[in-house]
């Protein structure tokens, strides 16, 4: 990687290179301000965008899209209540307050330094984990791969929204949409049904936008739209001074750690990196009683913990191919729409394009901070833009992304299905992400598991001898699948004696 | 609001579809050519584990709801009825009508079943935003977006 750095570098220090970054970035924080679109579907939005241009920047853009919209989340939650990205939920317990003792632009001002911490540390965080997990996952055989991949699909459905058994029917779900088209070994097509269109599957970018986006169009249709959010007066970012960081740098190092790591592990996410990075700080914070009244230290946990996450869930995914959360999955599509083939050989394979993403992301949470005070005040205006008006935006924005994955006209047939189905069941709490990564996984998974019987002669059990990793990762795979169930029984136990 | 706790509402039939859908996609998969391949060799042998495994947790679910009285909130059917057709022609009108005038046609519809009634204001977005996005892909980025079958320009 190192060896490859100055031309990492030569892809990113251009005039082409740093527009990019400070343009995606600007996009990013804008798109996140806004209510309802958050990261997935800001993501989804600009992607149709980035098919002209090389790998490298059109990546580096989504990154940009990503990290700017975890931070731009927190605009709307401090400026109207209203968080922009489920990330910023948690903001809005202090941000809020803040902004009603007159105190807006100072409540951004911690939010935004909290924010670049966060994401700066991350950034570090990917540059050397990534490449050391990355190193260890090429000795994997077939077997350690099963076993790799079933541990990141167990970890993503244990700890998603909603029961656990719902998390596995959608993560089946998806497993199951991953097989439609032409089986990887004899070539015979499954579940195509006679249609030809089906032979190459269904396109993962349509299923994630509809899924993500259309339904949540359908949802926010379902539920009240507010017309216009009440604003206070918001006159610019105004950074706090050194003294008043005094006794909250422990805080916010605590905060960072907290979303660096839940970030590491699969499908956690950061609104939960968020709202348990806020609970400590509220039971540690000599603050703690002025927490939910306008507090600078609830802003700071919550916001360090959301920006850190974005590249602790990149680990996962630039290392393994295994997505960190739904928005990284949509990264992972990307990168095969680029012509880069996600898995254990990724960074081995493409070690300019990886380094210049490393490089990139570090200066894109860099740039939060003039961005974040530029940006903030001028897209604040654009809070008060009605609901309706965004909705239909969405999704002519979200048709002309589906539409240019492939030019395939059938792909808008299966987001828009995707959508309707996603809204259906997302009504009956549902989640969405296991699905998006089941279809993601699953192929991986299918050649892993019959490449491995082949070997083994059709041995399950022999999964188990020989092979000290995979057994190691199914243990771990095993008692996150049950840890949660296990726990949820023992409560109700506990309640019943 | 009023509340649905019948055995008989959304959430029994939405549990009760995901049970029955696996089920028929596995009787499908048993007819499929070189199913009675050995093993892992087989193209339905993945897919089968997947489904078994969908059907069995959608047994448990189906179970878990019909124990449980959940309140289900009622959604304004009409309007998401009306956006969801409204998608479903959208996308079928795209490739036949062509980008702008599809876009056009569901912007209008989108933003009247949202409540917004200011005809000037309804009809000006509706028209800027797939205008500005056929000019921009089109033109600018050179990738152009489906054209109606009636005319080269739009």
């Amino acid at each position: 990687m190192l060896q490859s750095l100055p031309q990492s570098l030569e892809l990113i220090l251009t005039l082409d290179g740093l527009l990019v970054l400070v343009f995606g970035t600007a996009l990013g924080i804008v798109l996140g301000a806004l209510p309802g679109i958050g990261s997935t579907v800001a993501v989804a939005m600009v992607l149709p965008f980035t098919l002209t241009m090389d790998q490298a920047p059109a990546i580096l853009t989504l990154l940009a899209i990503y990290a700017g919209s975890v931070y731009g989340g927190s605009i709307s939650a401090i400026l109207i209540n209203t968080p922009g990205t489920p990330q910023s939920a948690a903001t809005c317990f202090d941000g809020y307050p803040m902004a009603q003792q007159g105190k807006a632009g100072l409540a951004l001002g911690w939010s935004t330094v909290a924010s670049v911490v966060g994401g700066i540390v991350s950034a570090i965080v990917l540059i050397f984990a990534a490449p050391q997990l990355a190193a260890l996952a090429l000795n994997f055989g077939p077997i350690e791969i099963f076993a790799l991949i079933l541990l990141g699909m167990t970890c993503i459905v244990s700890v998603s929204e909603g029961t656990v058994v719902k998390g596995l029917m959608m993560g089946m779900l998806g497993i199951f949409l991953s097989c439609v088209g032409g089986d990887p070994i004899t070539g015979e097509s499954r579940f195509t049904f006679g249609d030809y269109r089906l032979i190459a599957g269904f396109n993962l970018l349509a299923v994630v936008i509809g899924v993500f986006a259309l339904s949540e169009v359908l949802m926010r249709a379902s539920q009240r739209l507010d017309s216009t959010a009440a604003m206070f007066d918001f006159k610019g970012l105004v950074l706090p001074k050194m003294s008043q960081w005094r006794g909250r740098g422990r805080n916010l190092m605590k905060s960072v750690a907290i979303g660096c790591g839940i970030g590491v592990l699969p499908g956690t996410g950061a609104a939960t990196a968020a709202f348990i990075s806020y609970a400590e700080a509220k039971r540690s914070s000599p603050n703690r009683a002025n927490f939910g009244k306008g507090e600078p230290d609830g802003i700071v946990a919550s916001e360090a913990a959301n920006n850190a996450v974005t590249g602790g869930a990149l680990v996962p995914t630039l290392a393994l191919g295994i997505p960190g959360d739904a928005v990284t999955a949509v990264m992972l599509a990307t990168l095969t729409v680029h012509g880069i083939t996600p898995g254990i050989r990724l960074m081995q394979d493409n070690p300019v394009v990886i380094g210049a993403i490393f490089i990139g992301f570090l200066i894109i949470n860099i740039l939060l901070l003039p961005l974040g005070a530029l940006v903030s005040r001028t897209s604040a205006p654009l809070l008060r833009l009605p609901e309706p008006y965004m909705l239909a935006a969405i999704t002519v924005f979200c048709m002309v992304g589906v539409y240019f994955v492939n030019g395939n006209p059938l792909d808008l047939i299966v987001a828009v299905t995707a959508g309707i189905v996603g809204f259906i069941l997302r009504r009956q709490g549902f989640p969405m992400a296991p699905l998006v990564i089941g279809m993601v996984l699953g192929p991986t998974l299918e050649i892993s598991l019959r490449q491995g019987l082949i070997l083994t002669d059709g041995k399950f059990s022999e999964f188990f001898v020989g092979h000290p990793i995979a057994v190691v990762l199914m243990a771990i795979a095993a008692i996150a699948l049950l840890y949660k169930p296990v726990k949820q029984g023992m409560v109700r136990l506990r309640k019943l004696t | 609001m009023s509340h649905v706790s019948s055995w008989f509402s959304e959430r029994s039939v939405v549990a009760l579809v995901l049970l029955l859908t696996p089920i028929a996609l596995l009787v499908t998969a048993q007819g499929l050519q070189f199913a009675d391949l050995g093993g892992a060799f087989s193209p339905v042998f993945f897919p089968s584990i997947a489904l078994w495994l969908w059907i069995g947790l959608a047994a448990l679910n189906l179970l878990s709801e019909g124990l449980t009285k959940a309140l289900q909130q009622p959604a304004p059917l009409w309007r998401v009825a009306v956006i969801g057709f409204g998608f479903v022609v959208y996308a079928l009108a795209i490739m036949p009508m062509g980008f702008l005038v599809s876009s056009i046609g569901f912007c209008m519809v989108c933003l009247v079943s949202l409540g917004m009634h200011k005809p000037l204001v309804v009809a000006g977005f509706s028209v800027a935003l797939p205008l500005s996005l056929f000019v921009l892909f089109n033109y600018i980025l050179m990738l152009p977006l489906p054209h109606s079958s009636w005319t080269h320009l739009f």
